[in-house]
């Protein structure tokens, strides 16, 4: 090894914890989103926070760009490569580093796995909110990075609400604290600012997580619609009601066949789409407001409402939505999964344009979301295997990220912004706020080496694409199969 | 004398050509707005607000209790009970300030529910951060980097938050449970329970609130239930007017008059530690515990010397009186915070 | 997830390890479930990685020997596939893969060795009784050989059960209600021969006669999944011409043998018997699945409680998709009180041969379940493949915890003895 900075590295973790070889950098290459790939110089399996640490120093004396990686499950990109940099893995950092059951607050390290945190908490009746689709798979950290939503964010919010406090390494090697296991501070909420930054602000290393109560019922229903349309307006109807369900989820007929397939739930046959609601509470809280759901439900034109009889069911009800995703693998061989948000009473309207576009471009759209929160993700389905059907997807995605714009809504509801959504920040927020975001992120990084290249497009990035090459391939920086 | 800006093009201009910016809202909180160069009382209105997406744009001169007022015709509030809004705690005070009530224990606090900003950096441009929908991760969080930063980044323009429905019910429970460490000892055995407490707050006589609210048909039961849980615990009391205990707990009335009145954020399990230096420094100040033993709001009277307060580990805030200090704590010399900093406010102003 | 792969140059099975490509959407929500990936930590060692590392190689771009030391890694238990939302066949990719690998790798002169001395012993249950005690008997000098052979010796049990001639048709009690072929195995016949006679019996207690063809040979599963596709072949040809057309069902009870019957379109893919080996496949069925669906007669109760941990093996859980049916014929044993394991999905380690090619992972998974085994309080353990029955039952013992282990089907046949 006569790279100095690989021998620098090979100084912090012993030999088999730094992938060099083809075999092993290749799958580090992408993450859930594999539209795009980019080559580490190095993947670092770091065991420690002093290794991550060390491992940060180095790559900023040597001026190498890093990124940290949890399981991979991105689904913007966040998690790919920067190309030459080094991936530093950090799913092995794994611990439960401290539990207070009695003040509800865990300490962890960014490896575990968010699923994981509930199931230890559980012993003692609570949880851990966010609840990601990708949950049993997907890390703290990585969700601290992205802050990640989840169907539950409607009454408990994100990631973002359920951190209490952060020990983290800046870009440059230098380690700091935000935050108490109170959950009240003084000062700027640096806590609320580094989550959801999507690691441009450096690595979490320790992570304060709040904890709930575990509700003592649920009451989950589907309610079954002739059309989407009508879904939509019964999620309008059901948030004006004043109920406060934890969810409100729709899933249209595409999207039920591929998750019936995924894991056997089944749903009303007729139905263009579902509507899952679920009510959680005290048992007499419950029990007053499902008379009301179901009432309100009916009025909406629901035909058919099937409450789970039990636990297990439920669970299915839950199985089946938070596979979603990844059964769609089972309707197309190439899909782009969308993560707009709109305003919750603009959901009827926004449906009927997804619709027009999907007709415009001849392209299908599989649609699934929050939609108590107006967070939409519609699957724009293709084959990439036959010419011109990729450009035909991204232009069908572009229309309906503008369209999310333009009803005053957002890019990313969870998802984050990755690689893929760069050039449509600065549509969002405009020129002079993108700007002063990439000010921010270099008074805090003023080598541009956390995660370089997501959320904020390098200058030099053409400020749009439509079709073709993405202005990232463009400049080499990334490429897909 | 303070300038008066009623105007976003004011508040740049002033910025601009001020080196010193020290921002007023409604002067609730005299202490943190102690000799202020620029007012903002006056910028102030409701901006935005549709009910049905129970979301809502203000101005950040717009006094809390004009928007409370606002959001209550249509069944909706701020769950985290800003606090003295009827002192004239305006929008953006209360979010500068990062002040939360007892109904942050539920919920979240004026964090968890502020989702898009508008303000004026120390260069004197208008920037705007989040969105005004109740999910977006798109961007730097700034509307939650401005959550307590006490004006120190620039002055805010206007702000957006998500409401919730409000329950149609409430009711307190009030329990005598004879002091501090046996109001800690009850709470520990309630906030592990799924009872959906709104708020538990407790005062240094150890008489426990707990708050309760919900679908008026259910209230009876849940309160007969939570009754039979806090058996043994000491006198049980439903009180009469429960709106009218929480609004004076929001609004400190139990603090005297021209006593300093200070925010200490603690964890739980710290409250036997403070109560102990309480009683080695031979002041017993008026004091309640809040948001189920993460806040302690502390009258230090003007006779109790300054120097007497004990040290809190995660500093403080002092809200009113005439204190020598506005905060406690190191926050400053956090490095993110001080690169942050250099690129909102270059020049020092704030 | 987009590939190139020149399905029409790499072989028979090019379409299909293309469509599984194809499949994956990179998720991820095979990482939990994964054995490798929970021990080491490496994309590489995980479902995900491993996919992307056959594409890799098959569209060309990385060498198959770069690939081979996490590609055999997998422990083939197809965990991953129970978990996969999207449907990825990653049985068959890698079964595929192995085959096609297997022709261009590198070797070196131990590993052919190794795999020779375990493709040309296993299958065959006379050589491998001569085999093993040929084994015992340099037992003392197994310091001297290199690791994975020592492991090898070390699996051997210090005495063999005595061999149980199996009848060619073992008559229905009572009315006959069905017919069957029984595939026998090969290791189970030498190990534990007693599993046959249990299954005999049981099935004649449920008035089903069955006959086992004298020739029949190993089911190739072996050979298949680790890339010896020629021997795998002929092992199919030759049981799809051995065994009988007019049964009901070709019942296997080791659940490795079973997934193997069940793979044979897919070894005989473009070959002319690839008809008859759909046919063959679809016919097989695994003992207590088929019990379970003809209508079981529930044993007496045991004469005492019992706590008996059942442990899902990966072939049968996770290949078949038997996971209910075994457990509802132990619960309908009086007396017999069902227990599960923690991580259930997991692999015990046993996986064919792999124990003996990867024995660090082995011994790591192994011992990881005999704890969630220890941990539930059992006082006994059942299971449905042979493999599993071994692997667990020298961990118990390794950790001191000796706790009695058979077959579903020996718990079952056991419960209407007691009733004679």
């Amino acid at each position: 090894m006569h790279d100095p900075f690989l021998q620098a590295l090979g100084g912090i973790v012993p030999e088999e914890r730094l992938l060099l070889g083809q075999a092993e950098l290749l799958p580090y290459e992408s993450d859930g989103l594999t539209a795009f790939r980019a080559k580490p110089r190095a993947v670092v399996l770091a065991e420690s926070a002093e290794e991550v640490i060390q491992i940060v120093k180095t790559c900023h004396a040597h001026d190498v760009p890093f990124l940290a990686r949890g399981s991979g499950t991105s689904l913007s990109g966040g998690s790919v490569p920067v190309e030459d940099g080094v991936v530093i893995a950090l799913n092995r950092m794994n611990n439960i580093l401290d539990y207070c059951p009695i003040f509800r607050s865990m300490v962890i390290e960014p490896g575990v796995i968010t699923a994981q945190v509930t199931q230890r908490a559980s012993e003692d009746g609570l949880y851990y909110a966010p609840d990601p689709s990708s949950g049993p798979v997907c890390t703290v950290g990585g969700n601290v990075a992205f802050n990640s939503g989840g169907a539950h964010c409607l009454k408990y919010g994100m990631t973002s609400n359920h951190i209490l406090a952060l020990k983290v390494v800046l870009p440059d090697g230098e380690v700091t604290t935000f935050g108490t296991a109170s959950l009240e501070g003084v000062g700027p909420d640096l806590t609320g600012m580094f989550v959801g930054s999507e690691g441009l602000f450096g690595i979490a290393l320790e992570i304060t997580v709040r904890l709930l109560p575990v509700a003592e019922t649920f009451y989950t229903v589907i309610a079954a619609y002739d059309t989407l349309e009508r879904a939509g307006k019964a999620v309008a109807m059901l948030v004006a009601s004043g109920l406060l369900p934890g969810a409100i989820e729709i899933m249209d007929r595409l999207v039920m066949e591929a998750a019936h397939a995924a894991v056997g739930v089944e749903y009303p046959s007729r139905a263009e789409a579902v509507l899952i609601v679920e009510l959680e509470g005290p048992t007499e809280e419950v029990a007053e407001e499902k008379v009301q759901l179901q009432q309100i439900l009916k009025e909406s034109g629901a035909f058919e409402i099937n409450p789970a009889k039990n636990e297990q069911e439920r669970l299915m009800i839950w199985k089946g939505r938070k596979s979603a995703f990844s059964a769609a693998g089972r309707l197309s061989p190439d899909f782009i999964v969308q993560d707009g948000v709109v305003p919750r009473s603009r959901l009827g309207e926004a449906l009927v344009e997804i619709q027009k576009i999907s007709n415009k471009y001849n392209i299908r759209v599989a649609n699934v979301f929050h939609a108590g929160d107006g967070n939409l993700h519609p699957l724009i389905l293709y084959d990439g295997r036959q010419a011109g059907l990729y450009e035909r997807a991204e232009e069908c995605a572009t229309e309906i990220m503008r369209l999310c714009i333009a009803l005053g809504g957002s890019i990313t509801g969870e998802h984050g912004v990755g690689l893929e959504k760069l050039v449509f920040l600065k549509e969002m927020y405009g020129p002079e706020d993108t700007l002063f975001m990439h000010r921010i992120r270099d008074a805090v990084d003023s080598a541009r080496l956390a995660n370089r290249g997501k959320m904020l497009a390098s200058a030099e990035a053409p400020a749009l694409f439509s079709h073709g090459l993405h202005p990232l391939e463009k400049q080499g920086i990334i490429f897909r199969n | 004398m303070a300038e008066q800006a009623t105007t976003v093009e004011e508040v740049c201009d002033f910025v601009r050509s001020t080196q010193h910016v020290r921002v007023m809202g409604g002067g609730s909180k005299d202490n943190l707005s102690r000799e202020p160069t620029l007012c903002v009382g006056g910028l102030s209105g409701l901006i935005e607000y549709q009910p049905d997406e129970f979301t809502f744009t203000a101005l950040a001169g717009t006094p809390v209790a004009q928007i409370e007022e606002v959001l209550a015709e249509h069944g909706q509030y701020l769950p985290f009970d800003p606090p003295l809004s009827k002192s004239g705690a305006t929008l953006g005070g209360t979010l500068a300030s990062g002040l939360s009530g007892p109904g942050r224990f539920r919920y979240g606090g004026v964090r968890d529910f502020v989702i898009s900003c508008r303000m004026v950096t120390g260069a004197g441009e208008i920037i705007r951060g989040g969105a005004k929908v109740v999910k977006n991760a798109a961007g730097f969080d700034i509307p939650k980097l401005l959550v307590g930063s006490l004006g120190c980044f620039g002055v805010l323009i206007d702000l957006s938050f998500k409401v919730f429905p409000k329950a149609s019910a409430t009711a307190t429970l009030k329990v005598e449970t004879g002091g501090v460490s046996a109001a800690v000892d009850a709470m520990h055995q309630l906030t592990h329970q799924p009872l959906d407490l709104c708020a538990l707050d407790f005062d240094r006589e150890g008489v426990l609130c707990l708050r309760v609210g919900g679908l008026a048909a259910s209230l009876p039961e849940r309160l007969q239930r939570l009754r039979t849980l806090l058996t043994g615990l000491g006198t049980i009391e439903q009180v009469d007017d429960d709106a009218a205990i929480w609004a004076a707990a929001g609004e400190f009335s139990w603090v005297p008059p021209g006593a300093r009145l200070l925010k200490i954020p603690i964890v739980p399990g710290s409250i036997a530690r403070i109560e102990q230096s309480l009683q080695n420094s031979r002041i017993d100040p008026p004091r309640r515990y809040s948001v189920g033993g993460n806040v302690l709001w502390l009258s230090w009277r003007s006779e109790d010397r300054w120097e007497q307060l004990p040290e809190f580990e995660l500093g403080g805030l002092v809200l009113c009186g005439d204190a020598p200090v506005r905060w406690m704590g190191h926050w400053q010399d956090n490095v993110f915070f001080q690169r942050l900093k250099t690129i909102f406010d270059p020049d020092g102003k704030f | 997830m987009q590939h190139t792969i020149p399905t029409g140059e790499t072989g028979p099975c090019g379409e299909k390890m293309a469509e599984a490509v194809a499949a994956c959407v990179h998720c991820g929500f095979c990482l939990p479930t994964c054995p490798t990936y929970q021990q080491l930590g490496e994309e590489m060692d995980s479902p995900r990685g491993r996919i992307f590392l056959m594409k890799e190689v098959l569209e060309g771009g990385l060498p198959v020997d770069a690939a081979a030391p996490y590609i055999d890694r997998c422990l083939g238990c197809l965990s991953c596939a129970t978990a996969c939302p999207s449907g990825v066949a990653y049985g068959e990719l890698i079964t595929s893969y192995r085959t096609r690998a297997e022709n261009v790798r590198r070797r070196t002169f131990s590993q052919k060795l190794l795999r020779k001395l375990i493709l040309k012993t296993l299958p065959y249950p006379g050589r491998f009784h001569l085999a093993a005690t040929g084994g015992r008997l340099v037992r003392p000098i197994a310091r001297l050989l290199p690791r994975q052979l020592a492991t090898m010796l070390a699996l051997i049990p210090g005495s063999f059960p005595r061999k149980e001639p199996l009848p060619e048709c073992m008559p229905a009690k009572g009315k006959r209600r069905g017919r069957v072929a029984l595939l026998a195995g090969c290791a189970q016949q030498v190990l534990a021969p007693q599993i046959n006679v249990a299954t005999l019996r049981v099935l004649a207690e449920n008035g089903i006669e069955v006959v086992v063809p004298r020739d029949q040979g190993c089911c190739g599963a072996l050979a298949a999944h680790t890339g010896a596709g020629k021997e795998a072949r002929a092992a199919a040809k030759h049981n799809i011409n051995v065994f009988p057309r007019d049964v009901d069902a070709i019942i296997t009870n080791a659940a490795g043998c079973g997934s193997g019957l069940h793979e044979y379109p897919l070894w005989l893919a473009g070959e002319p018997e690839q008809e008859a080996a759909g046919h063959f496949a679809a016919r097989t069925v695994d003992i207590c699945q088929y019990l379970h669906d003809v209508g079981f007669r529930p044993p007496p109760p045991l004469t005492t409680p019992l706590p008996v941990a059942y442990h899902d093996a990966c072939h049968l859980a996770h290949a078949q998709g038997v996971r209910s049916a075994p457990r509802a014929l132990l619960e309908s044993i009086g007396n017999v009180q069902l227990c599960e394991l923690a991580d259930a999905e997991i692999c015990c380690g046993s996986a064919g041969s792999y124990s003996i090619e990867q024995p660090e992972i082995a011994l790591q998974l192994g011992e990881r379940k005999a704890r969630a085994i220890i941990a539930t309080g059992a006082q006994m353990v059942v299971t449905g493949n042979i493999g599993c029955l071994m692997q667990i039952e020298s961990h118990l013992k390794r950790l001191s915890h000796p706790i009695p282990i058979l077959h579903t089907i020996q718990l079952i046949d056991r419960a209407y003895r007691a009733e004679g």
